[in-house]
């Protein structure tokens, strides 16, 4: 739905966004920094998801996600060295969450923006705008809210600031 | 998102800090430049309502949201042995100084986009 690669001017903006990468001001190298920067932004998509979608129930979390309760716990406190990529993509997978990676020209560019299908309305910055995605994955969760999904499922909203 | 602003030091002391503690610290950090919460972090007092402290092992980061658009880096340091009561008032101290540089900064951005 939100195919980065098709906006060429939000990519640039995109870019001056995303261009701290707080791993290599903290001493990491390049390569290192550019991983962990991913894993980051993974993991952040990933707690917001649970947030949003399981407030206050972390043991639904975790079998929705299928992983530990602790490791629910783990990725809402930010506490993610156990978290290897390849572990965070198959749980935002299970999530159901759309994320495109960009390893960028060196670790300032790298980033893992969510696109497409969210766990919740949340607004999601993508350049200079701000997206609210399909609320499908939601709507799964929280049925109830169906109704009011319906009216705005069906194309990403978008409003310039 | 936030941009991450390093007060003083804080930036060099952290890459003088062992990996594991600097990953955890810079966790951290990313997860507040995208305003979502951490929870178990401590409030710090005297910086304000916003700061608050994180740890890691025997190391700490002080570290406030207040200022919209801005993840403030206070101070960055290893914590002391039991009884380090001096020494703390010396890590409350520098991270008082650069909370007032930071207000100070801030103030400055805002007036400076009134006008």
């Amino acid at each position: 739905m939100c195919d980065a690669r098709e906006q060429g001017e939000g990519l640039a903006s995109l870019e001056v966004v995303m261009g701290q990468n707080v791993y290599l001001e903290s001493g990491f190298d390049d390569e290192d920094a550019t991983i962990l920067a991913l894993e980051a932004d993974v993991a952040v998509a990933i707690a917001n998801f649970i947030r949003n979608a399981f407030p206050n129930n972390q043991t639904a979390a975790a079998r929705k996600l299928r992983i530990a309760q602790s490791e629910v716990s783990a990725l809402l406190n930010a506490n993610i060295a156990r978290f290897a990529l390849p572990k965070l993509l198959r749980i935002a997978r299970r999530a159901g969450l759309r994320m495109w990676l960009d390893m960028g020209d060196t670790a300032h560019g790298s980033t893992a923006v969510l696109c497409g299908s969210v766990a919740a309305p949340i607004p999601v910055a993508f350049g200079e705008e701000e997206v609210i995605a399909e609320l499908h994955d939601y709507t799964d969760v929280k049925p109830l809210l169906g109704g009011r999904a319906a009216t705005s499922n069906s194309v990403a909203k978008s409003t310039k600031h | 998102m936030r941009e991450v602003k390093w007060w003083g030091d804080t930036q060099s002391d952290l890459a003088g800090m062992p990996d594991g503690v600097r990953r955890q610290f810079a966790t951290k950090l990313s997860y507040l430049r995208r305003d979502q919460l951490i929870s178990g972090a401590k409030p710090w007092s005297g910086c304000g309502t916003g700061a608050r402290e994180y740890a890691s092992g025997g190391y700490r980061m002080v570290v406030t949201t207040e200022f919209p658009g801005f993840v403030d880096v206070l101070n960055v340091f290893k914590k002391d042995g039991p009884g380090g009561k001096k020494t703390r008032k010396k890590y409350s101290a520098t991270a008082k100084k650069h909370y007032d540089d930071a207000c100070a900064m801030h103030a400055s951005k805002a007036k400076d986009s009134l006008h």
